[in-house]
């Protein structure tokens, strides 16, 4: 029972790390029918400038807020630069952005080294509660990552901004009819996504090791978040990153990594064939 | 768009058609080991460029798992070699990739296609694909059958190919050029089905698929059958150039990962897709690119490699054979 408990927590800790994640798969999909193969660079940059100024400043929190800045406005200039330039051909930015994860992964290995970088927890110790003991860091990991998805749900359905994508999202040409700047959404909320995937990566650089090509699984993690949500409101990746997330912790409980992956898989692949645009859209 | 495969006067077209296959054909006689070698491998790998092709450049689905059905193709052959040993086995190996890889390609077809998955979403779920490929190829529990890491490496694969007595080859250099024709004459073949699958009347509905899915479905097609057949092929296909790749390189589990599988799609860009020629092209130049640059740099070969992708995919997105059609535009407009 203890046992089961504790692979509960790992679950919620794999689903607010998975929803931070494909938040901003699935907005830029929603947006502009694009899925960004750089994104698990995204998370491998927010772990490195975690790291870098782990070390430079010994200080876990600085890291934090400079790996969200400083990624979030380095996606703005991805953006300008690569992404803007590929606007109505949504095949050509896929192969686009493989390139640019190629790129940056190398740019990584050339500026941090290829051996495997490691952040000590900020939030040491353990916690004691309901008769188990359980990682601390895990813990606020878990609160954090709750909290910050809450803000994006509250962004979206509250703002102007928010207000204004979920538009584009449902028909890009009437929102653009009606005055909405579609250009300026696009690349306001492809920073945002840019921003929580650094700070997923920020957040799970003390518990797993820091390396280059760190941000593939993650990536394709939250494609099947994706798949299994859909993207036609902001429910869709956090709904998704909870039937991904949640499954894929109970499977691994009772069985082996990979006999969980295809079976995930096949999830996805029945969920595709059942209800093609996601679990959670109204169609 | 003009069919780039169409240019100059039948007579010239003959001609160059001629120059190729003599080229061909005649470059194991003055070539060097090593480039035979190479080159063989190149002209395996370019068949499964080809398959893909028939997939992207005209049906328009891009398929990030293509490799999985090439891995399918050389895994099939090697462990039918490591299990039994008999003359001829080797066809039967063959058969098995292809027939294996075919039924794998038409339950996931109907799942997918029937399950009304556009552009995107088919490439989310083959990239999903090569991931769970991958971690089954390494699995240790199956490291006995599959080898892990390593693959299938052991005597096994010293067994001759071929036909027995009349056209023998082996993985071994000796049989170097033996191996090359062997890879070029399936080749041919292969390039011949498809330029003539392509020209039928089921191409011309691939390119209508791809050029209006909605009103090809107005005039009374299936379109999701017509998706699944072609899947089928170009997965039967890459499964025929992965049975072929056996005596050529080592078959581990590289060819289920994610950047085996992105480099196929990048061959297809430089050459141009859709243009089956495109794709072979494509194949050789972006092969005898990465041996330049990783022996003129070390370290910096690979990002070099992804900048010029990038370059190509922004300012040249028809590939090569697309910079042709680009050329005559011009000189047209200015004449």
């Amino acid at each position: 029972m203890d046992e089961l408990l504790i692979q509960l927590l790992n679950s919620l800790s794999f689903i607010a790390i998975f929803g931070l994640i494909g938040v901003g798969l699935a907005v830029l999909l929603g947006l502009m029918g694009v899925i960004n193969l750089a994104h698990g660079e995204f998370v491998m940059l927010g772990a490195y400038v975690t790291w870098w100024s782990n070390m430079a400043f010994h200080n876990y929190w600085i890291g934090l807020i400079l790996a969200v800045i400083s990624v979030g406005l380095f996606s703005l200039i991805i953006e300008r630069g690569l992404i803007r330039a590929l606007y109505d051909r949504p095949m050509e930015t896929i192969l686009a952005t493989w390139g640019l994860g190629i790129v940056l992964r190398e740019i990584a290995k050339l500026i941090f080294g290829k051996s495997y970088r490691i952040v000590e927890a900020p939030v040491p110790g353990f916690v004691s509660f309901w008769g188990i003991e359980y990682s601390a860091y895990r813990l606020f990991l878990i609160v954090t990552g709750t909290i910050v998805l809450f803000g994006v749900v509250v962004f979206f359905l509250k703002t102007n901004y928010g207000l204004k994508a979920r538009a584009i999202i449902f028909n890009k040409e009437m929102a653009s009819a009606l005055g909405v700047d579609t250009d300026r959404i696009n690349q306001v909320m492809f920073a945002m996504g840019a921003s929580l995937a650094a700070l997923a990566g920020a957040l799970i650089c003390p518990i797993y090791v820091t390396y280059a090509d760190m941000g593939m699984p993650w990536l394709v993690g939250s494609f099947f978040v994706v798949v299994i949500g859909g993207v036609d409101s902001i429910w869709g990746p956090l709904g998704g990153s909870v039937v991904y997330g949640g499954s894929q912790g109970i499977t691994e409980f009772f069985m082996s990594t990979v006999a969980s992956q295809i079976i995930v898989l096949l999830i996805a692949i029945v969920v595709v064939r059942l209800r093609p645009f996601g679990l959670f859209a109204k169609r | 768009m003009v069919d780039p495969l169409t240019w100059g006067t039948k007579r010239t077209r003959r001609i160059l058609v001629v120059v190729i296959l003599l080229a061909m054909g005649v470059f194991p006689l003055v070539g060097d080991d090593y480039n035979i070698v190479l080159v063989s491998r190149i002209i395996c790998l370019s068949i499964l460029a080809i398959s893909l092709d028939l997939l992207w450049g005209y049906t328009g689905l891009l398929s990030f798992g293509h490799g999985v059905f090439f891995g399918i193709g050389s895994y099939s052959l090697g462990l039918t070699l490591k299990y039994f040993s008999f003359p001829g086995v080797a066809y039967i190996g063959v058969l098995i990739g292809i027939s294996v890889s075919i039924i794998a390609a038409t339950i996931l077809g109907y799942f997918l296609f029937y399950g009304r998955i556009s552009g995107v979403y088919f490439c989310i779920i083959t990239l999903a694909l090569t991931t769970i490929f991958f971690s089954v190829g390494n699995h240790p529990g199956l490291f006995h059958i599959l080898g892990g890491n390593n693959g299938l490496v052991g005597p096994f694969l010293y067994h001759k190919f071929g036909i027995p007595g009349v056209w023998e080859y082996q993985r071994t250099m000796v049989s170097y050029l033996a191996n090359y024709y062997t890879a070029l004459v399936v080749f041919l073949m292969v390039f011949a089905f498809c330029y003539y699958l392509v020209k039928s009347p089921f191409g011309k509905i691939l390119q209508a698929l791809k050029n209006n899915e909605d009103r090809l479905e107005y005039l009374g097609y299936n379109v999701a059958n017509f998706k699944i057949v072609i899947f089928a092929i170009a997965c039967g296909l890459a499964a025929l150039s992965g049975a072929i790749s056996v005596p050529l390189q080592t078959t581990n589990p590289v060819v289920f990962g994610l950047s085996f599988n992105a480099s196929i799609i990048i061959w297809i860009a430089v050459g141009g897709r859709g243009t089956l020629l495109g794709p072979a092209i494509g194949t050789l130049l972006v092969n005898y690119m990465e041996i330049w640059l990783s022996s003129e740099f070390q370290y910096l070969w690979v990002f070099l490699m992804g900048v010029f992708f990038i370059l190509v995919i922004v300012f040249q997105p028809d590939g090569l054979l697309g910079l042709n059609l680009r050329l005559r535009k011009l000189v047209r407009s200015n004449a």
